[in-house]
């Protein structure tokens, strides 16, 4: 049985040889999932794009000692990210957010704007291991196999876990909602108490 | 439900906008264009050598150790190394186990081994042989020549009258050390008791060694014997055919 060929098969000899082209082709490919990787890891649209470009520029340094096909190469980009966005969520922990009160422009914001924040916030609250299978399965959409690759576990391991993270997240979600909707409610009382 | 989440963690999907694109574009051009920091490796230019001869080294313990192991006999260190190189062999010929078997015991004859390893070593060529299917013929005829080596010996004694006289007036001395004492045989067997001159029942003179009375009157009560024990008298005992022989 032979697998499936992969996107990017063609184009990893032209990237051990650092060619522009095969790198060109290759951020067309997966960019945008590695930025919706990044982004549902770390809920920062502008820190996802700099993942991205990390993990290219990573690339471009070690492409002579690649080694694999097309579905190495990719698993190589996923880690890259996923290295990146740990090391972003550490430097966060670290040197927490600082509240201001400078507004950024409309612009901006239009840009940064994340859409359905519940499920934002029940993401967050997930282990890293359960956020990175979720994301990668259903934001990303890739296979049982190639999740596994990308973060180096067998296929079965992927099902059974992505499994789990499912059913934590619905509870997550279950409790952000209905805290939301308590939130709503004590609000609108209070809106009508003082009319 | 779990659709749902599913649909609403497909919407956190993003693309990357054609401005961002296009810098980051440009960000690895600038990379490629600067040398690999990272130095290529070429598997060979400096491991290559050490696996090849890791590999040649262990190939050649590995044959060293099976052949030398090749003359081993059952309870010698190398003979599991063997039995090992044996079991793989017995795939291509069924026969090997026997061969060995009777080699080994062949080896424990010439080397005038004891009775005892001797006797356990045909058991188990016995058993070797047994084992392969159709009693293979050249197999059982050296197994035969082999116990034939064993036993020819006592069949000569069996079959030889004992001379009353012994022929010899300097025997050789017999250590004695590990022999069994004349005083476990009963005393009608025992040449020595109660016949401080010699001349017993059998009527033996005192210079015979006492391992050779025993010996010979073993022979007389049609018993077999040792071989290193017929060894150590052959000068007090007749030869076949030879009856009535005073002389050794």
């Amino acid at each position: 049985m032979t697998r499936a060929r992969d996107a990017l098969d063609e184009h990893v000899d032209g990237v051990r040889s650092r060619s522009e082209e095969a790198f060109s082709a290759v951020y067309a490919l997966t960019a945008n999932s590695l930025a919706s990787y990044a982004n549902g890891m770390l809920r920062d649209r502008l820190a996802a794009e700099d993942t991205v470009q990390q993990a290219f520029l990573e690339l471009a340094r070690a492409a002579p000692n690649l080694r694999g096909d097309g579905r190495s190469l990719r698993a190589w980009l996923y880690r890259s990210v996923r290295y990146s966005c740990l090391d972003e969520i550490r430097r966060r922990e670290r040197r927490p957010e600082v509240v201001t009160d400078q507004v950024p422009d409309a612009g901006y914001r239009d840009e940064i704007a994340l859409p359905d924040p519940a499920l934002q916030a029940a993401l967050l609250a997930l282990s890293e291991r359960q956020r990175s299978l979720l994301v990668l399965r259903h934001v990303v959409g890739l296979s049982g196999t190639q999740v596994a690759k990308a973060m180096g576990t067998n296929r079965t391991a992927v099902y059974a876990a992505t499994a789990r993270a499912e059913r934590r997240l619905r509870q997550l979600l279950e409790g952000v909602e209905s805290e939301h909707v308590a939130t709503s409610v004590s609000v609108e009382r209070e809106v009508l108490d003082e009319r | 439900m779990s659709v749902d989440i599913r649909d609403r963690l497909a919407d956190l999907h993003i693309e990357i906008t054609p401005e961002t694109a296009t810098r980051h574009r440009a960000a690895i051009k600038a990379e490629l264009k600067s040398p690999s920091p990272i130095p290529v490796r070429h598997m060979g230019r400096r491991r290559r050598p050490t696996l090849i001869l890791a590999i040649v080294a262990v190939v050649v313990l590995t044959a060293a150790g099976a052949l030398a192991a090749e003359t081993a006999v059952h309870g010698e260190p190398l003979f599991p190394v063997k039995q090992v190189t044996e079991w793989a062999r017995t795939w291509v010929d069924p026969t090997v186990p026997a061969d060995h078997r009777i080699e080994e015991l062949e080896s424990l004859i010439d080397r005038r081994a004891n009775q005892d390893a001797i006797t356990d070593q045909l058991r188990r060529a016995e058993d070797a042989v047994a084992d392969v299917a159709d009693n293979d013929a050249v197999l059982v005829d050296r197994l035969n020549r082999a116990r034939d080596r064993i036993v020819d010996v006592d069949v000569d004694v069996e079959d030889t009258p004992v001379s009353d006289q012994p022929a010899r007036d300097d025997p050789p001395q017999s250590d004695g050390s590990d022999r069994p004492s004349d005083s476990t045989l009963p005393p009608s067997e025992n040449p020595n008791e109660g016949d401080e001159e010699g001349d017993g029942d059998l009527g033996f003179p005192a210079t015979i060694p006492p391992l050779c009375r025993r010996a010979v009157a073993s022979i007389e009560h049609g018993e077999t014997i040792p071989r290193w024990v017929l060894r150590e008298c052959r000068d007090y005992l007749p030869r076949p055919g030879d009856g009535t022989s005073d002389s050794p």
